[in-house]
């Protein structure tokens, strides 16, 4: 039993930031609370500086993995937090009461989601998972003077308990046909004994209840409403960070540790992805808030993810990890805007975002690159990530999946260009410029930056994570 | 796995089982005939202490008593995995040492959280909730 705490180090500093951001809140007057974001801020990036010195290894009796996987998922979590943070400054006059735990539990969630990316135990990976849930669940009801926040919170609760169980149910059916709850102990035993009936029960009563974490069919539901209901910074904390934690879990449950039994998992996945592609992208179309649908849009990139799972191969882990890089950037790059902009006019309806590109060029403009890279538009980054995952499920003969992404990857070009023309074309119903401040601004240029360096000179990001991406196998 | 001998070893178990089935079916068949049998006025009634009960047993509890109770749980069973660390201490050395001193601050801290948010007052004054 070797504890190596010091490989725990990351996860330390992050919940140390959070503890410490809930014991100020109890002693300082009411008022802002903006410089709790610059300290969330301050821990995240000395846990970032602190992911630099980590090395491969295993900690904590064999719960926890520090792998290359690992580590560059909880970079991205790092980076999350700091992006998610700062729309939430720019998003703290909204909330009434105890604004300093907002950002405590911001710093919590993305905790859970460090410990859920290092998991290597069905154990440990259910606990953090359980962590992540609960701040969450918090989260999503945070300006609980809002009926729809309410209602949020509550669907999001309801729906959370109800996969929570599936996943349960799944695990104690891997567990009682390998006798292991290790990730690579399961592995092992799959090579000397096959799998029975009762592991492919537990194979999909677990990848069922995952959907809830990466709002795929058949756990969906929640997702439109809790996205527009929520509190906007929770929104992009669950779109860009809870997505992603529950990708990495997917990849070290499937591969790692279910990767003997490839073929039994592989037309489920691929049968769950083409369902979620189709109903996610024609979903979209008629929203008319634009949080609704980034939420169907958010159920469409869970498809394509799902797409790259089912290809089962390092390419398409590689495309997932990239995929997820892209993505952050520019989901949250949107979320930034949309938060400006509804600090401004008080309303998230793509109709009153008519003409923003005369009153607010760069704001029109973190939208068009955002939400096109999220569409897959040629030059930017979402284009190469998926492309890299129409290879890989080309690669592995997932033909008819990999027309399906195509044809909704082009109905999503419709649904997002309809917001730019919003956007771009029509009259604005008001012609007073929107104000952003500098910090904003200087954010969202290297936002709009990274998404449209990702697109032009994806080689050295793409070549270093196929390599990592060989780990999980 | 499934040898006749890992069965026989459970006989004294069946045994206690159908024994003790069979005396509490038993005792309750004997009472039901052997017994009277009476209907009345204050027969439904609870028994206690032969004092007559009044008012309805609904009443609505102040919610502090579950906070209190909740929060008694918690703590309770958090103090059973300190339990757990101290029989082992000599085996974990000090990473189990700087574990529980980790633990005993996230304690501290909550408990903390607990006071300052005012969940342990019984009397709640309106002002001791800092809302910000």
């Amino acid at each position: 039993m070797e504890m190596n705490l010091i490989k725990v180090v990351p996860e330390f500093i992050m919940l140390g930031t959070a503890f410490l951001l809930l014991v100020i809140e109890l002693f300082i007057a009411r008022g802002s609370r903006k410089f709790f974001g610059v300290i969330g801020i301050l821990g995240a990036i000395a846990t970032g500086i602190s992911l630099l010195y980590q090395e491969t290894g295993s900690a904590l009796g064999g719960l926890f993995i520090q792998d290359q996987v690992a580590i560059y998922f909880k970079a991205l979590f790092v980076l999350c937090a700091v992006l998610v943070l700062y729309i939430t400054m720019m998003y703290e006059d909204k909330i009434k009461h105890w604004k300093g735990e907002f950002y405590s539990l911001i710093l919590f969630s993305i905790a859970g989601m460090m410990l859920l990316a290092s998991s290597s135990d069905f154990i440990s990976f259910y606990v953090s998972l359980e962590f992540v849930a609960v701040c969450l669940y918090v989260l999503a009801a945070f300006t609980s003077e809002n009926r729809n926040t309410i209602e949020a919170g509550l669907k999001y609760l309801i729906t959370g308990a109800l996969a929570s169980g599936f996943l349960v149910y799944g695990i104690s059916f891997i567990y009682g046909s390998t006798g292991a709850t290790g990730f690579s102990a399961v592995a092992t035993a799959l090579k000397t004994a096959p799998g029975s009936g009762f592991l492919v029960l537990g194979l999909s009563l677990a990848i069922i209840g995952l959907t809830f974490k990466i709002s795929s069919i058949p756990f969906h539901v929640w997702s439109p409403d809790v996205y527009q209901g929520a509190p906007t910074p929770v929104t992009a904390l669950l779109a860009a960070a809870s997505k992603g934690a529950g990708f990495v879990v997917i990849m070290r449950i499937l591969f790692t540790a279910l990767g003997g039994i490839k073929a039994e998992w592989m037309v489920f996945v691929a049968v769950i992805s083409g369902a979620t592609l189709i109903f996610g992208n024609l979903a979209a179309m008629p929203q008319k808030d634009l949080k609704r649908l980034i939420a169907y849009a958010g159920i469409g990139s869970a498809g394509y993810l799902l797409m790259a799972v089912a290809a089962g191969s390092t390419l398409g882990a590689g495309a997932i990890m990239f995929y997820m890089l892209t993505y952050i950037f520019g989901i949250l790059g949107s979320f930034l805007a949309i938060v400006i902009f509804h600090n401004s006019e008080g309303s998230d309806l793509i109709d009153s975002y008519a003409g923003l590109s005369r009153r607010s060029p760069l704001l029109a403009f973190s939208l068009f690159v955002g939400l096109l890279s999220v569409a897959g538009f040629p030059p930017l980054g979402g284009f190469i990530a998926k492309l890299y995952i129409f290879a890989a499920a080309v690669k592995e003969g997932l033909w008819v999946l990999a027309v399906i992404g195509v044809v909704m990857a082009i109905v999503s070009m419709y649904y997002f260009l309809l917001v730019v023309k919003s956007i771009y074309l029509r009259p604005p119903h008001n012609t007073a410029p929107i104000h952003v401040d500098f910090t904003s601004r200087a954010v969202l240029y290297v936002v709009n930056f990274a998404t449209i360096f990702l697109g032009m000179y994806p080689g050295p990001v793409t070549d270093w994570v196929m390599d990592i991406a060989k780990v999980l196998f | 796995m499934n040898t006749p001998a890992k069965y026989s070893a459970l006989w004294p178990l069946a045994a206690y089982f159908i024994m003790v089935v069979l005396l509490v079916s038993s005792m309750l068949l004997l009472s039901y005939l052997l017994g009277q049998r009476h209907r009345e006025r204050v027969t439904g009634e609870p028994y206690e202490s032969g004092i007559a009960p009044t008012g309805s047993a609904r009443l609505r509890f102040d919610v502090k008593y579950y906070m209190v109770a909740m929060l008694f749980v918690i703590f309770d069973l958090e103090a059973v995995f300190i339990y757990a660390w101290a029989v082992s201490v000599r085996e974990l050395g000090w990473t189990g040492y700087i574990e529980v001193l980790v633990f005993i601050f996230i304690l501290i801290a909550s408990l903390c959280y607990l006071w300052r948010m005012g969940a342990l007052d019984w009397v709640t004054s309106k002002k001791s909730v800092p809302k910000s």
